[in-house]
């Protein structure tokens, strides 16, 4: 109970101090009863933390009764609980016996379906042997990696699976860059020392002697001209070799909400 | 040696030039005189003071000083004038009347042109005005139009060299192209023997005859047109003051051929259309004549408050003007420091806007 205690307070300072949200801190629905209070609140913990450290949301779902599908209960879940635009949620799916990652927003570039399949393969030995916190907890890890990690280098996009058309692609987000700093101060500086460079030419005859125009007071006539070949010299380049870039997409669907999410699963 | 002062045909004070048209002005009758006139009066005069000359060589008015200066009695008062070795022209500083050392400039020492002042001594003032509050980094007050008001006419002197010359270039040239292919370039290298021959001719070649000038502010006067040269006459000297060259052309001369070659290696190459050529020059001079002109140059020496001493020229006869000027180093900064952070501001923006 006191940890309990513990995690609300630590949650609700936390989501005192990141002014982006609005959501009051519940991100482990545990319905299917999987996980002790220690486990739910430590989880509840990492996933403040996840939103706190990405400004995205983990959300961890949990069930056991009926469901069309466990990519339906996922979407569906994650939209009619008015959680951040930008997010997954992992449902273990005890009726399905199946794990599933759904994703939303820019989460959706950022888990691409090879990440996800990554994901599953590090994970899903854990659902077999019934440590569901170890999975989940696994999962929060991960995904936190590759949310710090950015997107694939090379781009990531989405695309519609059953066209293959590609319908969206990764923007990084427009958040300050570092690199930009350094080269600030760089053009400050310059930009600070330009005027002394200047005034100096300018006022200290540095450089600014007459020169003789020979082109105006002089001429001159060719009267001999010889240009005799002596030899060619050939000289092959080979081109360097060129090294694709790398990459990767998502693929995305529409839920019954009306949103869109990329994700996967796989059974266990 | 001897002095003259040109005076007037009608009252006797001194005359002076007028640059603003071109006569000889006496600043007391206010009469003015052609110059072909004062020609005249200054083959006289010369006669004389060579005459003179000749008197004083058993009795000589003129000592020689310890620091190479020379002392002059001055033809109309009779003060004495402590000159510099190479002082040709200057005035009396009791009577304050135009003083031509005429014995300095006789026999091989006799210029062959004079280039008259064409900027008045009222223009030059403007002008360099004009020039120094353009400069705004200028420490505010350094400038006061009373201390500029004691700038000096002076003619300078030059040789002008006219060169004709056979320039021979050789070396060897390439031309190189380059083919891109699917999975590699060949770049072809053709070589060839090159050789040039040319007759060259350059006029008015400049180079300071006198030790003692500035070369940097000398030189950065230049150019002067030389279309308007008139045969020399001591009486142009009048009103201003004057060098005598201490330099022989014998002395300038390697430094002008060396600099003739490099122009005409230019002027070769450009002739020759490769790639990459490499090669040298020579040139063979074939014909040469030295002309040693004055050209005149108005002169301002600034004492600041520190007790430095700064250097202006301008171009008696363009206006063009030369000289270092004190910086402001706060002005500077301070202008240095609205660019620079407005070039880091800037640039932080975009590091938003580009991230």
């Amino acid at each position: 109970m006191k940890k309990i205690v513990v995690s609300i307070l630590t949650a609700g300072l936390l989501l005192a101090f990141s002014s982006v949200t609005a959501f009051a801190g519940q991100w482990v629905y545990d319905n299917a009863g999987l996980f002790t209070d220690e486990e739910e609140a430590g989880l509840e913990e990492l996933s403040a933390a996840f939103r706190t450290d990405t400004g995205m949301d983990f959300v961890i779902l949990t069930a056991d009764d009926a469901y069309s599908s466990a990519m339906e209960r996922a979407d569906d879940f994650y939209d009619q609980n008015g959680f951040a635009a930008d997010g997954m949620l992992y449902l273990i799916d005890m009726y399905n016996r199946e794990a599933w990652i759904s994703t939303a927003g820019q989460m959706i570039y950022l888990l691409t379906d090879s990440r996800i399949d990554a994901v599953f393969d590090e994970t899903n030995g854990f659902l077999t042997d019934g440590a569901y916190y170890d999975a989940a907890e696994g999962v929060l890890r991960r995904c936190k990696e590759y949310v710090k990690a950015g997107a694939p280098s090379g781009g990531s996009y989405a695309y519609d699976p059953e066209t293959g058309n590609i319908v969206g692609r990764y923007e990084e987000e427009k958040s300050f860059n570092l690199l930009f700093i350094p080269i600030a101060l760089l053009l400050g500086g310059a930009g600070f020392a330009a005027p002394f460079f200047l005034v100096r030419h300018s006022y200290e005859l540095k450089g600014s002697t007459y020169r003789y125009n020979f082109h105006s007071s002089g001429s001159l006539d060719v009267t001999a001209r010889t240009d005799q070949y002596l030899s060619t010299t050939v000289v092959r380049v080979p081109h360097p070799k060129d090294s694709g870039g790398g990459g990767g997409g998502s693929a995305v669907h529409t839920s019954s909400g009306g949103s869109t999410h990329g994700g996967g699963g796989r059974g266990f | 040696m001897s002095t003259v002062t040109f005076k007037c045909p009608n009252c006797g004070a001194g005359l002076l030039f007028n640059p603003e048209n071109q006569k000889f002005h006496c600043e007391f009758c206010d009469s003015a005189f052609e110059q072909p006139y004062l020609e005249q009066l200054a083959k006289e005069e010369e006669r004389r003071a060579a005459e003179r000359a000749k008197k004083e060589q058993a009795a000589p008015e003129s000592k020689e000083q310890e620091q190479g200066g020379l002392v002059y009695l001055c033809p109309s008062c009779g003060a004495e004038i402590v000159t510099d070795g190479t002082t040709a022209a200057t005035f009396c500083y009791f009577c304050q009347n135009p003083v031509v050392l005429s014995g300095r400039l006789t026999d091989e020492y006799r210029p062959d042109s004079v280039l008259p002042f064409t900027v008045t001594k009222e223009d030059a003032v403007e002008r360099f005005l004009g020039w120094t509050s353009k400069k705004k980094f200028v420490p505010t007050g350094f400038f006061d139009k009373k201390k500029i008001s004691g700038l000096s006419g002076i003619y300078y002197p030059y040789w002008a060299a006219d060169y004709q010359m056979d320039a021979r270039f050789s070396g060897t040239g390439e031309i190189v192209t380059q083919i891109s292919m699917s999975d590699e370039d060949i770049i072809t290298t053709k070589h060839y023997a090159v050789a040039r021959e040319g007759k060259a001719e350059f006029r008015d070649v400049m180079r300071s005859a006198l030790k003692k000038q500035d070369r940097k502010l000398g030189d950065g006067i230049h150019p002067y047109r030389l279309e308007s040269l008139k045969p020399f006459s001591m009486a142009y000297l009048s009103g201003f003051f004057a060098e005598k060259r201490d330099i022989d052309k014998d002395a300038v001369r390697p430094e002008i051929i060396g600099e003739l070659k490099e122009y005409a290696d230019t002027m070769l190459r450009e002739d020759m259309h490769y790639t990459g050529v490499s090669g040298s020059t020579l040139v063979n001079p074939k014909g040469e004549r030295y002309r040693y002109v004055l050209l005149p140059a108005w002169i301002v020496t600034y004492k600041d408050h520190a007790g430095k001493l700064w250097h202006y020229a301008m171009n008696g006869q363009t206006g063009a003007l030369c000289g270092k000027l004190p910086v402001d180093k706060g002005k500077v900064a301070t202008l240095g420091a609205v660019i620079g952070g407005a070039a880091a501001i800037l640039t932080l923006i975009a590091g938003w806007l580009f991230a």
